[in-house]
């Protein structure tokens, strides 16, 4: 009597999983899509956003953004050097060394730092 | 007598808050972490024979308005014109803090710089030359190192021999000026012109410093190899978790508890019989016997117990707040917040609330966005603030003396939870469509200041026996009033008092949570006007303080406890219904006051009361029912 019970719940288990795997699936598939478009429409400007521990910038242009005379007034200008320190955990915000202070910004804002990459 | 008025402004985090400390004997905040002050602080000293008033502003890294604290700023200095304007800046981080200080000699502000952080400048190699920098800027420069007493001393002989009227800006500075002049002439849109003057400023920092700082091998740096460890990637959020279990460790096992566990006895034991042998061998009148012991002792001391906690928690937060850990914890719970629609910025001021609700509540004014600010404010009265602590304390030791830590721990964390979840809820439907930012200044680590830590937790301390001298002292005799008297005059039976009647009209609405007695009833009502009033409430009804009076240690203590009329008041899940309850509703009229003066709306204020109420009581009674089906 009990075992259709059972086998009822295990396919909605299964059913939720799936479902959630897809989500996320899907999710990130399209946050791909959006960077593959980036990277194909600016090819060579590069900005701070896609900055990885240990990297060394220069800062090239502060793009117009809500952050942006935030960001200058902080010592961003260009021609300033930068380093990315390190991320938080989901590698975001990121902290960077900028003239002799350490700085923590979300990616997403770092987004309208273009920089270029120095050996 | 001359007088002589000194405003102190500068970056976040220069030490402007020491210095107003050291030299007015004032007890600003101090914290090791950016935008502890949000509003401008008044002191007063005589030096010299002169009367000295000193202003401590709010720390900001420009002067254009578009903050309120960058609007206290300017306006402040704009239109009081002090006579001595002292721009504190950090030696190891020149290039930024100046500026704010070229900013404000634009507007024509002279400045004293103070070189301040000296300590920390020789221990990086870091050397300026103030002469010439002096020769630069063409204002006076002094060096300082804000904790210790002669750098003070100093401070202030500068402050009455420096005459401000001797000194303009050098050739260099007013030719930058002119420069600036130029640029706002040549008709650029706005935001490009904001642009060029922002490069043209830093472009004349870079010249400035290249003139007058030298850096000899900066060495190894001690505050990247913590923050490899306390603020890199997965590992940080469980250090953190643990670096929070430790300190209620400490607060409610290995320290705190016993003491306050003496300090129970001695209360509950020899003071309650001394007394009460006392009033007797006086012949001093029934009721004014009870008064004293059942009123008085029963509910200020029930209050007074709890200040070996309430010590030993606040020397912990205030050392961490010291130390800059804050700052990491912003930036690792950023994440987190960032999902709920909040910013890491905000955990700073949300981690006040577990001192008070009221300056947590105005400390959200650092926060960049309205929206993140207005959240903030509504979410931070969840948290287990000082007074709510012994609500806690007294509960997990009666009902779960062997894992009373843990217990109060999980309260911690569901105040947590739920302030993170309201933000959610508040973010989805209240402030839609509003973006919040995070971009943070990471001070470097120190070590932080005795003298502070220790003057702070007593600070709160004192606090805390301020408020069970005067208002819980007065709502403990009105309570036992109330508990003791009904219209026909004084009653035995507490049943038919004044506060039954009350107490039972409240209770109606636990009826389903397990508590729906008259005394939990009043006990939330009296809450509200202090959260404090709970415990002393409790303790007035169900005589706690003499209970307690036999018992050799804290088990035993609860295991007598357990006997008591309290014990048998509450089951197990009912006692944990009440701490959630407790934990989440309505703030005490203070913060609710406060709430009203930060958001500047009574809609507001009326918001937080009610939501909160509810969402207390929707939350205790899903524990309570769910505990129960449970099996507990
Ligand atoms: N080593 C060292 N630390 C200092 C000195 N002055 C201040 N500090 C520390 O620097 C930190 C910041 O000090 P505060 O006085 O709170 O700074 P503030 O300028 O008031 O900061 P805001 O209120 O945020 O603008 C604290 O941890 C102080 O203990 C100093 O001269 N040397
Ligand atoms: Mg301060």
């Amino acid at each position: 009597m009990i075992e259709p019970f059972f086998v009822a719940v295990i396919i909605f288990l299964r059913y939720i999983t799936i479902s959630i795997l897809t989500f996320y699936i899907a999710k990130s598939y399209h946050v791909k899509v959006k960077i593959i478009i980036k990277f194909s429409r600016e090819e060579n400007k590069m900005t701070l956003r896609e900055g990885k521990s240990g990297q060394r910038f220069i800062v090239r242009a502060v793009a117009d953004s809500p952050l942006k005379n935030r960001l200058m007034t902080m010592g961003l200008v260009p021609g300033t050097s930068v380093t990315v320190l390190r991320s938080a955990p989901l590698g975001d915000p990121m902290a960077l060394r900028v003239r002799s202070y350490h700085l923590a910004l979300r990616r997403d804002d770092a987004a309208s730092i273009e920089v270029e990459a120095i050996a | 007598m001359s007088s002589l008025a000194v405003a102190l402004t500068g970056n976040p985090n220069t030490g402007k808050s020491t210095i107003f400390n050291e030299l007015t004997g004032a007890r600003q905040k101090i914290g090791n972490w950016p935008g502890v002050t949000v509003d401008k602080k008044f002191g007063y000293l005589e030096h010299q024979g002169r009367h000295i008033s000193v202003v401590d502003l709010p720390g900001t890294y420009s002067v254009n308005a578009r903050s309120p604290e960058e609007k206290i700023v300017i306006d402040y200095l704009l239109n009081e014109k002090p006579d001595l304007v002292v721009d504190v800046l950090d030696s190891s981080n020149l290039e930024r803090n100046l500026y704010l200080t070229l900013q404000l000699l634009e507007q024509g502000v002279p400045l004293l710089l103070d070189l301040n952080m000296q300590d920390e400048a020789k221990r990086h190699g870091i050397r300026v030359d103030t002469e010439k920098l002096g020769a630069a800027l063409g204002m006076p420069v002094v060096e300082t190192t804000a904790r210790s007493r002669s750098s003070i001393k100093t401070l202030l002989d500068v402050f009455t021999s420096t005459m401000m009227e001797k000194y303009r800006p050098s050739e260099k500075v007013r030719a930058h000026i002119a420069r600036v002049e130029e640029l706002r002439a040549s008709g650029l849109a706005a935001d490009a012109l904001e642009e060029k003057v922002i490069e043209e400023r830093y472009a004349f920092i870079d010249s400035v410093v290249s003139e007058c700082v030298s850096v000899e091998g900066t060495g190894s740096d001690l505050t990247e190899k913590i923050d490899a460890v306390l603020a890199n990637g997965w590992a940080a959020l469980p250090l953190f978790l643990v670096m929070l279990y430790a300190v209620f460790q400490i607060t409610f096992e290995w320290i705190g508890q016993p003491m306050a566990d003496a300090l129970d006895d001695f209360i509950g034991g020899p003071l309650t019989e001394t007394v009460t042998e006392t009033l007797e061998s006086w012949e001093v009148a029934d009721w004014m016997q009870s008064l004293i012991v059942d009123g008085v002792i029963g509910g200020v001391g029930g209050v007074l117990t709890f200040v070996p906690l309430i010590f030993v928690l606040f020397f912990c937060l205030s050392f961490l707040d010291g130390t800059g850990y804050m700052a990491r914890v912003a930036f690792i719970t950023d994440p987190i917040m960032r999902r709920v629609g909040l910013t890491g910025k905000g955990v700073m001021p949300l981690m006040m609330g577990f001192g008070c609700a009221v300056p947590a509540i105005m400390g959200a004014r650092a926060l960049d966005s309205e929206k993140d600010r207005m959240t903030s404010i509504l979410v931070t009265p969840f948290l287990t603030c000082g007074a709510k602590l012994p609500i806690m304390a007294l509960f997990a030791a009666m009902f779960f003396p062997d894992n009373a830590a843990n217990v109060v721990f999980a309260m911690y964390i569901l105040g947590v939870l739920m302030a993170i979840v309201a933000a959610k809820l508040l973010g989805g439907t209240v402030f839609q469509e509003q973006g919040s930012t995070f971009l943070l200044e990471l001070p470097p680590y120190r070590l932080p200041d005795a003298k502070t830590v220790l003057l702070e937790t007593w600070d709160k301390c004192k606090g805390y026996l301020i408020k069970a001298g005067t208002i819980i002292f007065t709502m403990s005799v009105l309570i036992w009033f109330l508990s003791n008297f009904n219209f026909g005059g004084m009653t035995e039976e507490m049943n038919e008092s004044f506060l039954a009647a009350l107490g039972t009209g409240m209770s109606k609405l636990f009826f389903f949570h397990g508590f729906a007695t008259w005394e939990a009833g009043a006990a939330v009502i009296t809450g509200i006007l202090a959260k404090e009033s709970v415990v002393s409430t409790m303790g007035i009804l169900y005589g706690v303080g003499e209970i307690s009076a036999e018992a050799e240690d804290a088990v035993e203590t609860a295991a007598t406890l357990m006997q008591s009329g309290m014990a048998s008041a509450f089951t197990t899940m009912s006692a944990v219904a009440f701490m959630v309850f407790s934990q989440l509703y309505t703030p005490c009229v203070t913060a609710l006051g406060t709430i009203k003066k930060e958001t500047g709306s009574w809609k507001w204020m009326g918001f937080s009361a009610a939501y909160m109420f509810a969402i207390a009581w929707l939350v205790s009674l899903v524990v309570y029912q769910g505990g129960r089906l449970m099996g507990f």
